[in-house]
């Protein structure tokens, strides 16, 4: 078995049994039954609603799992010195990193898609209850395309998190840049068109060029959110979406080489 | 022939400007194949720091390490290697199989070959009947005993121990002394790092005194001896020796 598969088994195999993981499962499934509940009390845009808000939960659920179970385990690694168990044996550091992403993934993944089939079920009664809220030109095509990049956009958060490891392995600062980085991604872009469109800002060329240049470090993760097109079942731009994929991919290949990178300079005493 | 291990003048240091500390200073040392050395000292004297850069967790500030005459900075040396850390850390949701089989698997072994070994490894560390209980739910003598089934799963031909006995009942003792003298049987090379001299006295062929990251005496226990003296005498004797004349 190749190496990387080995560390992506265990990695999978390890959170797939941790109870922290299934308490986040848990919990994700009393927000959908309480979703479905609450939903009620809305007198307008009833489905709009309840298809947003599970893709929210969706959402919650995925971070939960990054941030607090993810980055530990991670962490844990290095700092309880699990990782001399795997670096004794003629494995790299740069298939230790790249297993414990695909074993991450794999638990991402699989849970994103229980909770998306709760989701579905959950926004399927709200419309069999509430007919009429129903957006009219919903789509169930839709709904799983901004399921995809919402899984996308859930894998760039993982890989900056496991690059935060690499860099610190305290588990709190990792945490804590991961987070940072996460606000930056999803404020980037009002932050980009604010600066754009008002004058007073338009004319300070640095603040401009800043902004530029924060762009092309931080992911732009607004732009995965699908979230609004699935709720109000608008038009789908393939080819943008087509490009909004490669740069996710692209994104998250060069931070799990920059990750391999730091990782690979580490002194593991 | 050509040496088990080498350390070819090694230092090492840690920290950086005036709180920067020199833990190993011009460390050479040879383990031929076939011996078991102990590797003892006082707590801080640098054991633990020389045996990570041994396995390549850490890099030398100068010189070289070899095992089985490879480069400790290519991977290709692992497979020659089994180790045993100090405090061994497994994936607490994984069950004692699993981890020996990540292990066997990791050290390119065939499945079939590897559930057979497994099995065998498993009786002979006494773990057979927690075997398929999660690592989380095993004590420390436990985990020390899957730790050095981790590194006895390949069979290879050096092994690497830190502290080995650390943490065990005498029974776990008993049995873990049992496997090291096995090894030697079959003409293994092990190269262990302990506090407890009693060990080095039954088991080892040489002993290597390490104090203040100096390597201040390699060799066979008759020249370590001085008339009348035990091995506890003549190792606190060369440790006070070696500390009145460092400056």
């Amino acid at each position: 078995m190749n190496n990387i598969l080995l560390i992506t088994w265990i990695t999978y195999k390890d959170t797939i049994r941790n109870r922290a993981l299934h308490g986040i499962f848990l919990s994700s499934i009393f927000l959908f039954i309480c979703n479905a509940l609450v939903t009620e009390i809305f007198t307008w845009e009833l489905g709009k609603v309840a298809v947003d808000v599970s893709l929210s939960i969706i959402s919650l659920t995925g971070l939960l799992f990054i941030f607090f179970l993810a980055i530990n385990n991670m962490a844990r690694d290095i700092t309880e010195k699990k990782l001399y168990l795997i670096l004794s044996k003629p494995i790299e550091r740069s298939q230790y990193i790249l297993g414990k992403y695909f074993g991450f993934t794999l638990v991402l993944l699989l849970s994103s898609t229980l909770i998306g089939i709760a989701s579905a079920i959950t926004v399927k009664l709200i419309f069999l209850a509430y007919p009429a809220y129903q957006a009219p030109n919903f789509s169930w095509a839709t709904y799983l395309i901004s399921l995809i990049f919402l899984a996308i956009s859930l894998q760039i958060t993982l890989s900056f998190s496991l690059f935060w490891i690499t860099v610190t392995t305290h588990p709190y600062m990792a945490m804590l840049f991961s987070l940072t980085t996460y606000f930056i991604g999803n404020s980037l872009e009002t932050t980009k068109l604010i600066l754009t469109n008002e004058d007073i800002f338009r004319q300070n060329t640095m603040l401009l060029w800043l902004m530029k240049s924060v762009s092309w470090i931080f992911p732009n993760l607004k732009s995965f959110d699908l979230k609004i097109t699935a709720a109000h079942g608008l038009g789908i731009n393939w080819l943008h979406l087509l490009l909004l994929g490669g740069y996710g991919t692209s994104y998250i290949a060069l931070i799990l080489f920059f990750s391999v990178l730091v990782f690979n300079r580490r002194e593991l005493g | 022939m050509m040496s088990a291990i080498q350390f070819i003048h090694v230092t090492k240091s840690f920290g950086r400007g005036t709180h920067r500390a020199t833990v190993l200073h011009d460390l050479s040392l040879e383990i031929r194949y076939g011996e078991i050395f102990g590797f003892i000292g006082p707590n801080g004297a640098g054991k633990s720091t020389s045996i990570k850069l041994l396995l390549n967790f850490l890099t030398p500030d100068a010189g070289q390490l070899t095992i089985g005459g490879l480069d400790v900075r290519r991977k290709q040396f692992r497979q020659l290697i089994g180790y045993l850390p100090e405090t061994p850390c497994f994936y607490d949701n994984l069950t004692g199989r699993e981890t020996l089989f990540f292990a066997a698997r990791s050290a390119a072994m065939e499945k079939s070959c590897a559930s057979e070994n497994i099995k065998e490894i498993l009786e002979r560390v006494n773990l057979s009947r927690a075997a398929d209980a999660r690592v989380g739910t095993y004590s420390k003598g436990m985990k020390q005993r899957l730790g050095l089934a981790t590194a006895l799963i390949h069979d290879p031909e050096i092994y690497i121990l830190d502290e080995p006995m650390s943490g065990l009942d005498p029974m776990g003792r008993n049995l873990v002394g049992k496997i090291i003298r096995d090894l030697k049987n079959r003409g293994k090379t092990v190269f262990f790092s302990t506090h407890i001299l009693n060990d080095v006295e039954v088991m080892c062929d040489r002993v290597g005194i390490l104090s203040s990251g100096s390597l201040i005496f390699a060799g066979a226990f008759d020249s370590l001896l001085r008339s009348g003296e035990n091995l506890e005498e003549a190792f606190v004797h060369l440790i006070e020796q070696s500390t009145s004349s460092t400056p």
